[in-house]
């Protein structure tokens, strides 16, 4: 069960909306609120692809515990009398963004709350109205009630009481909970009916797959209890991202932003309410061609640290891609580990897709380089949406070592990837566009690194 | 909270707290009856298909299932036309469009209906699908046969013209992308009865088809609509269906069922904007007048007629956009595709008749290196100037809207500015585009022009409202009840505006056609005109007492739930105690008004009338920059001019231009619907198809209400305004193909496809740097303009 569906159907909370079932919309985002150190952080979430079971031990506030009795949430207000509603389907989402933002920021300014509402789509006001109620949200963002209402939280088990068995809905009937790697192997050795079962961490892919495209899982292993999974953090020159750590953890992160720009840059994926849960592993595991975080982590050179019930092994991403949506992950393996070799002069990702916000990549590309004595002495180029996963090109690589990092070069390596690559067309674009834009992001990530004048 | 409740100010959404709290109830939140059951689709493997067999059998054993019906369980007729009579319910022999439904399958929930869906054992055999234009025209297979509008004699004037230009030009399809899904409700009454809690447009149409199709009369179904998460078109036909399969279920199981799409079978089951192509000729003076103008418009209907001919109509009707004609003709083709039903989509075709003469008055001011807004200027309808269908313009506006278009953007130092921009940067250029914006507001089916409305006062003063309009976000309820609480002085919270419902509004004209507010806020008005005048003496009476002399009925005043004679306000009654008196009294506090929009008509067959009551005026610039490394496309700016008459409510009608002019930037840009060789849409997910986000919003986004007092408009004097600036997207197109002309050689043909999606933007830009190799004029080595 989804925990849309528990708040509106076992709950009855039908303030919270569907408006597209994959998380594309924002009808039906919820506050999950958490406990970190001596706060509650609420972060927006699209209740449709997330699994009722998490919102266990999480103080959950949905669109109707907003307002105080009669007295409307400061949000609320601001939305009402700024006119920024119409139909209305969107505006309960809208105002979870932005009751997550505000929890966060105080005066928040106009870049952050577009970051926050990206992934809420209204097809009525055309925006301009919740901007501008946005910026008039005058009032504490947690009142009193709800600070009451998460001071609950304190005496619920920070995990469900037991390993969920088999919850018996849709879209899988057994979502276990292990909380201990043993627990784990042991759940992945569960038949999946053809399939294994699936290790199910934020599920914004695993979740889509599952309710767009029918069911095909029978077991799901959630991982994100058990304990010892590391996060972010660095060591022996390299940054190391745990298994758990979300889009929206790597973004926090000052190191990454400063020594991984192209990490940071990738980590930009989807909206607010999918950077705050999609993971970093989830992205590598699914094996997409156009993959942000793998097409970064492929030109920074990453390794992954693989473990399964014999063991770890270290495998870097180079040889991680078989094939489209085909790795070399064994059947009861788990990513625990990405390392990220530091070190880079500079690096740069930049993905071109039709919309600005919220939207999938017809072509990305990475590129480090190591400079030394001002000229190129290493240099890793990846691709995104030109071959059946992320790829490298070598040649074009191979073309700026020794060089000074010119336009020229840039240009000329741009010319090389783009004769490598034999793209498809499909709906983000056709093979003839897509060769383009390898080409012209070559000089954008020139630009990028080296260029300032416009 | 601050309340203002008169006509002009903008007290707050009617709905809006509810909307805010989530306390609001769409269809599907409703609380879920005893035994609800629910009902998928098996919908044609093909876009056209020879129907073979239909075996419900495995489906019927499935978990759960309570029926598998099919055309031959519809009691009724097979028949869900309108206009035209080709639709069924069910195809029967041969289906027509991927995903048609060829029966349902109705269980005790979605889950067991989906998975019993899949079971139904259906055998088709796959026939060539018709797609484009192109390949319906050369079979000829149209809707109807082809309609002209046509004034002086081009063909004799393209001689005296100083130039002539000619060209195809197409605009795309676009996917309506309401957030809330097609939905319906049926439940089942005693005596064969059913009610349908329909998310439609058209109440009365869903009553009569779905009658139609249950075999019973109107008087036994009811549809009843509360409010719509988003429409634009998109359920005004298109909810038929749906309603009529719910119906079906529910008169079949005695049982309530549900019918909801979800996203995915939305986008891929319902009908969208209709894509045209169009060729056109124009001739034009020295001066940038146009002296004769051709053109060919051609839509692509889908599989069924649906709305189609009333669509291509209107496009027909705004051919001229803003500008008069002298010599015009205009020729109309809707033709049959296997897609699904092309259908209403706010402008209503409007958008693409006005997108070609748009082009060409873009080709006018580049071939005579004229101002854009000057050639329009000029071009622009005066008093009293016939359109190519005879009706005259009245009120016109366009010199002084675009002179006070040209102030608000700071129009000479823009241009300034973006030559500089464009000079300093080599990866971005800017560009202007503008479009000027004469809106047509009436059904041109005359019949429609017409609405009614129940009123009630209660003793206690307050109101029951039940008009024929439906909520659907464009707040035609705040109106109506602004419209009422004027005439009534009573205050908005006074007021209940009831649901839409064919019990209380029978033969309720679609809510469409930008005439929601003009046909029900006339209808409300004209009910409260009737109670208020029977109120009258009852109030005089009762401001008498004592020994005052009695005040004149007709001079009393009625406001703010207080009655007074304006000689002596500060003697008063409250509204609720002369209520309260005239019950007493056996006075009727209830009142039906009726309405109907008075000369309008329009002769199909010579292509002439007066198919409006008034126009719309109105007109729009926008600066586009272009990334030429990627075609992405950012706005800068985005200056509107709106006439709105006296608005009955400048917030809302401010949020309509804004939510509008989005709408058609997206469709002018980056929304794109292609399809493959079988028929199926390929961007069929939220995850493919891209409507605007926060993030397109424009960098400067400035809406100006111009309020005027008008002869030619509706009810208080206010102006109809949820479709004409859909058109205002537009500019954002000629803006990019602007920019594009900072990279061409002067006076160079820019070719940009409409939608202008960055890959479309991207190939322009190909193209003008290889004509520029191979002519030799490319200035850069590296391939980039200076
Ligand atoms: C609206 C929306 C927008 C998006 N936009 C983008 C975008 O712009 N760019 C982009 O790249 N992606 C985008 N995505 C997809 C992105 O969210 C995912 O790729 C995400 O990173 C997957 O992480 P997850 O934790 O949600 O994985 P899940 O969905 O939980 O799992 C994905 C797959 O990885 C496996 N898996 C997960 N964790 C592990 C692990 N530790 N070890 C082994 N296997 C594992 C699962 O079994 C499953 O097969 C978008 C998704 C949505 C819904
Ligand atoms: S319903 Fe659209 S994001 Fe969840
Ligand atoms: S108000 Fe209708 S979708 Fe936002």
């Amino acid at each position: 069960m989804t925990a849309l569906e528990y708040v509106r159907g076992r709950r009855g909370l039908t303030g919270t909306k569907e408006g597209c079932g994959e998380g594309d919309c924002g009808a039906c985002t919820i506050a999950v609120g958490e406990r970190k150190i001596g706060r509650v952080v609420y972060r927006a979430v699209n209740s449709c692809l997330c699994p009722a079971v998490r919102l266990h031990g999480k103080h959950v506030v949905t669109i109707e515990g907003l307002a105080d009795g009669a007295t409307l949430h400061p949000i609320q207000k601001a939305v009402l009398e700024n006119h920024a509603t119409q139909c209305g389907f969107c505006t309960p989402g809208v105002v979870m963004s932005l009751f997550c933002l505000f929890s966060e920021r105080r005066k928040p300014t106009d870049a952050e709350i577009r970051d926050a509402l990206e992934g809420n789509l209204c097809r009525c006001t055309g925006y301009e109205s919740i901007l501008t109620a946005a910026k008039a949200v005058k009032g504490p963002a947690v009142p009193p009630h709800l600070k009451k209402a998460a001071a609950l939280m304190e005496s619920l088990p920070a995990r469900p009481l037991t390993v969920v068995p088999g919850v018996g809905d849709e879209p899988f009937c057994g979502y276990h909970v292990p909380d201990n790697p043993e627990k784990l192997f042991e759940t992945l050795e569960l038949p999946g009916g053809g399939d294994k079962c699936r290790i199910i961490s934020g599920g914004t892919d695993l979740m889509v797959a599952a309710k767009v495209h029918g069911r095909p899982f029978i077991h799901a292993a959630d991982i994100s209890w058990i304990p010892g999974l590391p996060h972010i953090g660095e060591m022996d020159g390299h940054i190391s991202i745990g298994a758990l750590t979300t889009f929206a953890g790597i973004l926090e992160s000052q190191n990454v932003k400063e020594r991984l720009p192209a990490l940071h840059a990738a980590a930009l994926i989807g909206s607010a309410q999918v950077r705050n849960v999609a993971t970093l592993a989830g992205n590598i595991a699914n094996a997409s061609p156009v993959a942000d975080g793998s097409v970064a982590l492929l030109a920074l050179g990453a390794r992954l640290v693989l473990r399964s019930a014999s063991g770890a092994r270290k495998l870097p991403l180079d040889e991680f891609f078989l094939g489209y949506k085909k790795t070399a992950l064994g059947d009861r393996e788990i990513i625990e580990t990405v390392e990220v070799p530091l070190g880079w002069t500079q690096s740069s990702f930049i993905k071109t897709s039709k919309r600005e916000a919220v939207d999938i990549a017809s072509v990305s590309s990475a590129v480090a380089v190591d400079i030394e004595k001002g000229r190129i002495r290493k240099a890793r180029i990846s691709l995104g949406g030109v071959a059946p996963f992320p790829v490298l090109s070598e040649k074009a690589a191979e073309h700026l070592v020794g060089k000074k990092p010119s336009e020229k070069a840039f240009e000329e390596a741009g010319r090389i990837a783009m004769s490598e690559v034999t793209p498809i067309s499909d709906v983000r674009g056709s093979a003839a566009y897509r060769k383009l834009l390898v080409r012209n992001q070559m000089l954008m990530h020139w630009r990028r690194m080296f260029d300032e004048t416009p | 909270m601050k309340r203002r409740d008169a006509i002009g100010s903008s007290p707050l959404h009617l709905s809006g707290e509810l909307h805010v709290t989530g306390r609001t109830r769409f269809v599907a939140d409703e609380p879920r009856p005893d035994g609800m059951l629910f009902v998928k689709c098996v919908g044609s493997p093909f876009a056209h298909a020879k129907i073979l067999s239909i075996d419900p059998a495995p489906a019927l054993s499935s978990e759960g299932v309570r029926a598998v019906l099919s055309a031959g369980d519809i009691p009724g007729e097979n028949q869900i036309g309108h206009a035209f009579l080709d639709e069924p319910l069910f195809p029967v022999g041969e289906a027509m469009w991927l995903g048609q439904p060829l029966a349902i399958v109705v269980a005790d929930d979605p889950e067991h209906a989906r998975e019993a869906a899949a079971l139904v054992g259906v055998e088709c055999e796959e026939l060539p699908p018709v797609l484009s234009i192109d390949e319906a025209l050369a079979k000829g297979d149209l809707y109807a046969p082809e309609r002209r509008i046509v004034r002086g004699d081009v063909d004799r004037a393209w001689e005296k013209c100083d130039h002539v230009v000619e060209g195809v030009v197409g605009s795309g399809s676009q996917e309506h992308l309401y957030l809330e899904t097609q939905v319906c409700r049926a439940v089942p009454g005693e005596d064969g009865e059913t009610t349908l809690f329909s998310a439609t447009q058209a109440t009365a149409e869903v009553q009569e088809i779905a009658a139609r199709v249950l075999g019973v009369d109107r008087k036994d179904v009811t549809v009843d609509v509360r409010r719509l998460g988003g429409a634009f078109g998109g359920k005004e036909r298109a909810a038929t269906i749906w309603a009529c399969l719910a119906a079906l279920a529910a008169f079949k199981t005695r049982r309530p069922v549900e019918l909801r799409l979800t996203r995915h079978e939305d986008m891929r089951w319902t009908g969208k904007r209709h894509p045209f192509e169009s060729r056109y000729k124009a001739g034009f003076n020295r001066d940038g007048r146009l002296v004769a103008y051709s053109v060919e418009l051609n839509a692509n209907g889908g599989a069924y007629a649906d709305l189609s001919m009333a669509i291509l109509e209107r496009s027909m009707l705004h051919a001229d956009n803003a500008y008069h004609i002298p010599n015009a003709r205009i020729v109309g083709r809707a033709c049959r595709t296997n897609l699904p039903p092309n259908t209403a989509f706010r402008g209503f075709g409007a958008p693409q008749g006005v997108f070609v003469i748009e082009t060409v008055m873009d080709r006018i001011a580049r071939r005579l290196g004229l101002d854009p807004i000057e050639v329009r200027a000029r071009n622009a309808y005066r008093e009293g100037q016939e359109t190519p269908y005879g009706q005259k313009v009245h009120e016109p506006c366009h010199p002084g809207l675009l002179a006070c278009l040209k102030k608000n953007a700071d129009y000479t130092r823009l241009c300034r500015d973006i030559g500089k921009f464009n000079s300093n940067n080599r990866r971005c250029k800017r560009g202007i585009g503008v479009v000027p914006v004469k809106f047509g507001v009436s059904f041109t089916s005359a019949f429609l022009n017409q609405a009614s409305a129940l009123c009630w006062v209660y003793g206690d003063g307050t109101v029951s409202l039940s008009h024929g309009g439906i909520e659907m976000g464009q707040e035609v309820n705040t109106k109506v009840a602004q419209v009422v609480a004027s005439v009534l002085g009573v205050t908005l919270d006074r007021i209940r505006v009831e649901t839409s419902n064919t019990k209380r509004t029978g033969n309720a004209s679609p809510t469409a056609a930008t005439t929601g507010s003009d046909l029900n806020g006339n209808a409300a008005r004209i009910a409260a005109e009737q109670i208020l005048a029977r109120l009258r003496p009852v109030a005089a009476g009762l401001l008498a007492t004592g020994n005052r002399r009695k005040p004149a009925a007709d001079r009393i005043m009625f406001q703010k739930n207080k009655v007074f004679d304006p000689r002596n306000p500060r003697r008063f009654v409250k509204f609720e105690a002369l209520a309260h008196e005239a019950y007493m009294r056996r006075v009727a506090l209830g009142a039906h008004g009726f309405y109907r929009t008075p000369g309008v008509r329009f002769d199909r067959a010579k292509g002439k009338g007066t198919p409006f009551y008034y126009y719309v005026f109105g007109c729009a610039l926008a600066v586009a920059e272009v990334h030429l490394l990627t075609g992405n496309v950012r706005l800068e700016r985005v200056h509107i001019v709106h006439e709105t008459g006296k608005s009955l409510n400048p917030a809302i009608d401010k949020g309509q231009v804004e939510g509008a002019f989005m709408q058609g930037y997206g469709w002018a840009t980056f929304e794109e619907l292609v399809h493959d060789a079988k028929g199926r849409y390929l961007a069929d997910t939220t995850s493919t198809y891209k409507i605007p986000t926060i993030k397109d919003l424009p960098g400067v986004f400035d809406v100006d209400l111009v309020v005027r007092n008008r002869k030619h408009a509706s009810v208080f004097g206010s102006k109809g305004i949820g479709e004409p600036p859909f058109i205002y997207g537009e500019a954002a197109y000629f803006a990019i193909k602007d920019a594009l002309r900072a990279i061409a050689p002067a006076g160079a043909e820019i070719d940009l496809p409409m939608p202008a999606t960055p890959e479309a933007v991207l190939e322009a830009v190909e193209m003008i740097k290889q004509q520029e190799v191979a002519s030799g004029q490319w200035p850069m080595e590296n391939g980039d303009p200076a």
